[in-house]
C-alpha cells in the first residue's frame, strides 16, 4: 500500500515510543543507554552490496571503535552519533550506497533525538570529501530513498541486518 | 527556552499538525489569511486564521491567530513536495516536487463570487530531469523560477490561463542547485547551490537570462537566500557550514551588477536550512538614529533545531565610505521543533502581522511564532 511504502521510505522511525517520551530527564537517562556496542550490534550484519553473503563487519568495513557520540548541547537532550566506515578499496564505487544503508538502518532503528553523521574513515577514499557531503546531505538521502531501484537493493542488504 | 539575554522573546502563537511525514517549506498567502505546508507525505495542507478577539490576555503585542484546517491538496505529485510558492496576486500557487515537476494550482471561480473552491492542477510544467527544490515568483508575478539536482536553473514567462513558456535555461551551477529567490524590486535573480555558490542572473533584453556574477566564499553546500525586503540591497545566505552571510548588491539591470560579503553571523551549530528576512514592525520604541537605516529581522532555522533573529542596521557613513552593517541577535529559540530538524521558515508579509514567522520540521508539524521586544 501507498502508506507502507511512504513509512518504510520514511527518513524517521515512526515508532510511538518515542512519540511517548516527552521529559528531559527521562530522555537524558535513556540517551544514556545507548552505547557504541548498541549502535555496532545495529549495523554490523548489514550486507555488502557487491558481496551479499558478506556482512560489513567481515569485511571490515564497520567496526565498534569507529562509532562516536557527541552531546550536543542545545538544552535538550539530543545525541550526536558519528559512524565512520572503511571502504574496501578507496575507489569503491558502492562507498556512497553503503553509507546510505547505513544511515537508514540507524533512522530507523534509533529514537528520533539522535543525529547521525556517517563519514568515510579520513584516507580511505579518494572521494572522501564528496562522499561525505553527499551522506550527510539529509535533501539528497530523501530523494534516494524515494527512488524504487535504489531502495529494492537497500531492502536486500538491510535484510540481513535484521534477521 | 529563549536565551534570557536577548532583549525579544519568541512565543508559540499555534502548532499546526496533520501532516503524515516530514514538513518541508511553507508560504504565506500575500493577500489572504491563508498559510500552506508541503511535505515527504506528497501534499499541501492549507489553513485559514483569524485573529482571536476573544482572548482576555492582557498582552497585547502578541497578536491571537486562531488557525483552521481548510483543506489538504493531494497534489498527484508522485514524490515529496519540497517547495512551495505563492503569486503576487495570492491566487496562484506552485508546488515543487523530488518527481521533477512543478504543479500550478488555483481554485474555482465558478460562481463569480471569488475563489471558494477546490484547488486544481491548472498547469504541470516538465522540463527539469531530476528533483526540483524550490520554486519562487518575481515580485510582479510575471516570472516563476524554478531550480533542481540537475544543476539547472529554469525561468518562465506565466501568461494568462495558466500558460508557461520557459524563457531560459541557466546551466551555470556545476552541483545541486538548493533554492532560488527574486530580488523584491527588480528582475534580478539569485539561486543557491550544492556547489557552494550563489548565482545572480538578468535578462539581456536583446538576448536570453544570463549568469550576472557569482557570489563565493560559502565553505559548504548554501542551502537558503533571502533578500532585504523593502530595497534589496542585501542579499542573505545561509550554509551548511553553520553561517548566514550577507552581501551588498550593487548594479542592476543598466549596469553591471557586483556581490561583496559584508557580514558573517555566527550562532547556529549545523546547517542552516532556511532563512527569511522581513522588514519588521515599525513602534515607537525603536527610533531611527541619524545616519541609520533600519533593514528589519532575518531569521534563521536550521539542522539544530535553533531559530535566530537577528537584527539589521545600515550605518550610513559621512563621506565617501561605504556603509556598515550592524548586526545583533535579538532573540534565539531553541528546540524549536523538539528535537527536530526545522527545514523552513518563513515571516508572514501581510501587514499588522510583521512579527510573525512560521517554521516547518521533521517532525511534520507547523508552528506560529511571534517576536517581540521585551523592554524598551
Amino acid at each position: 500500500t501507498a502508506a507502507s511504502f511512504s513509512k518504510n521510505n520514511s527518513l524517521w522511525l515512526d515508532g510511538e515510543d518515542d512519540q511517548d517520551i516527552e521529559g528531559g530527564e527521562e530522555n537524558l537517562d535513556i540517551a544514556e543507554d545507548i552505547d557504541q556496542e548498541e549502535i555496532f550490534e545495529l549495523i554490523r550484519s548489514i550486507s555488502d552490496p557487491e558481496h551479499r553473503s558478506m556482512t560489513l563487519e567481515q569485511l571490515a568495513v564497520v567496526s565498534a571503535p569507529e562509532i562516536s557520540f557527541d552531546s550536543v548541547d542545545d538544552g535538550i537532550p539530543s545525541r550526536r552519533i558519528k559512524v565512520e566506515f572503511t571502504p574496501t578499496v578507496p575507489h569503491c564505487g558502492m562507498s556512497t550506497f553503503i553509507g546510505l544503508s547505513i544511515r537508514v538502518r540507524l533512522l530507523r532503528s534509533l529514537p528520533t533525538r539522535f543525529k547521525v553523521d556517517i563519514r568515510v574513515k579520513p584516507g580511505s577514499h579518494q572521494s572522501e570529501h564528496a562522499l561525505n557531503k553527499q551522506l550527510n546531505d539529509k535533501e539528497r538521502v530523501a530523494a534516494a530513498l524515494e527512488n524504487p531501484a535504489l531502495v529494492e537493493v537497500l531492502e536486500q542488504c538491510l535484510a540481513g541486518a535484521t534477521e | 527556552m529563549t536565551d534570557q539575554q536577548t532583549p525579544a522573546t519568541i512565543t508559540l502563537l499555534a502548532e499546526l499538525e496533520g501532516h503524515d511525514d516530514r514538513a518541508w517549506h511553507i508560504a504565506w498567502n500575500p493577500q489572504r489569511p491563508i498559510i500552506a505546508s508541503c511535505s515527504a507525505d506528497k501534499t499541501v495542507r492549507m489553513y485559514n486564521y483569524q485573529t482571536d478577539t476573544s482572548s482576555s490576555d492582557s498582552d497585547s503585542s502578541s497578536p491571537h491567530l486562531k488557525f483552521a484546517h481548510t483543506t489538504t491538496i493531494p497534489t498527484g505529485h508522485t514524490k515529496t513536495v519540497r517547495g512551495i510558492a505563492w503569486s503576487p496576486s495570492g491566487k496562484t500557487l506552485a508546488t515543487a516536487s523530488f518527481d521533477a515537476n512543478i504543479g500550478i494550482w488555483s481554485q474555482d471561480d465558478d460562481d463569480g463570487e471569488g475563489p471558494s473552491g477546490e484547488w486544481e492542477c491548472m498547469s504541470l510544467l516538465e522540463g527539469h530531469e531530476t528533483e526540483c527544490k524550490s520554486v519562487a515568483y518575481s515580485n510582479s508575478g510575471n516570472l516563476l523560477a524554478s531550480c533542481s539536482r540537475d544543476k539547472t536553473v529554469w525561468v518562465w514567462e506565466v501568461h494568462p490561463d495558466s500558460d508557461f513558456e520557459c524563457m531560459g535555461v541557466l546551466m551555470e551551477h556545476t552541483q545541486d542547485v538548493k533554492c532560488v529567490a527574486w530580488h523584491p524590486k527588480e528582475e534580478i535573480l539569485a539561486s543557491a547551490s550544492y556547489d557552494d555558490t550563489i548565482k545572480l542572473y538578468l535578462d539581456d533584453p536583446s538576448d536570453d537570462w544570463f549568469c550576472a556574477t557569482t557570489l563565493s566564499g560559502h565553505e559548504s553546500t548554501v542551502w537558503t537566500l533571502a533578500w532585504e525586503p523593502r530595497n534589496g540591497k542585501y542579499l542573505a545566505s545561509g550554509s551548511d557550514d553553520g553561517t548566514i552571510r550577507l552581501w551588498r548588491i550593487t548594479g542592476g539591470q543598466m549596469n553591471e551588477v557586483k556581490g561583496e560579503c559584508v557580514a558573517s553571523l555566527e550562532g547556529h551549530k549545523g546547517s542552516v536550512y532556511s532563512i527569511s528576512w522581513t522588514p519588521g514592525k515599525h513602534d515607537s520604541t525603536a527610533m531611527e538614529e541619524d545616519g541609520q537605516e533600519r533593514l528589519g529581522w532575518l531569521a534563521s532555522a536550521g539542522g539544530d533545531g535553533i531559530v535566530i533573529v537577528w537584527e539589521i542596521i545600515e550605518q550610513i557613513p559621512s563621506g565617501s565610505e561605504k556603509p556598515k552593517l550592524t548586526t545583533r541577535r535579538i532573540a534565539q529559540l531553541n528546540a524549536a521543533h523538539d528535537v527536530f530538524d526545522v527545514n523552513s521558515l518563513v515571516w508572514c508579509p501581510r501587514s499588522g502581522l510583521e512579527n510573525v514567522f512560521a517554521t516547518a520540521g521533521d517532525d511534520g508539524h507547523i508552528k506560529v511564532w511571534a517576536v517581540n521586544y521585551t523592554s524598551p
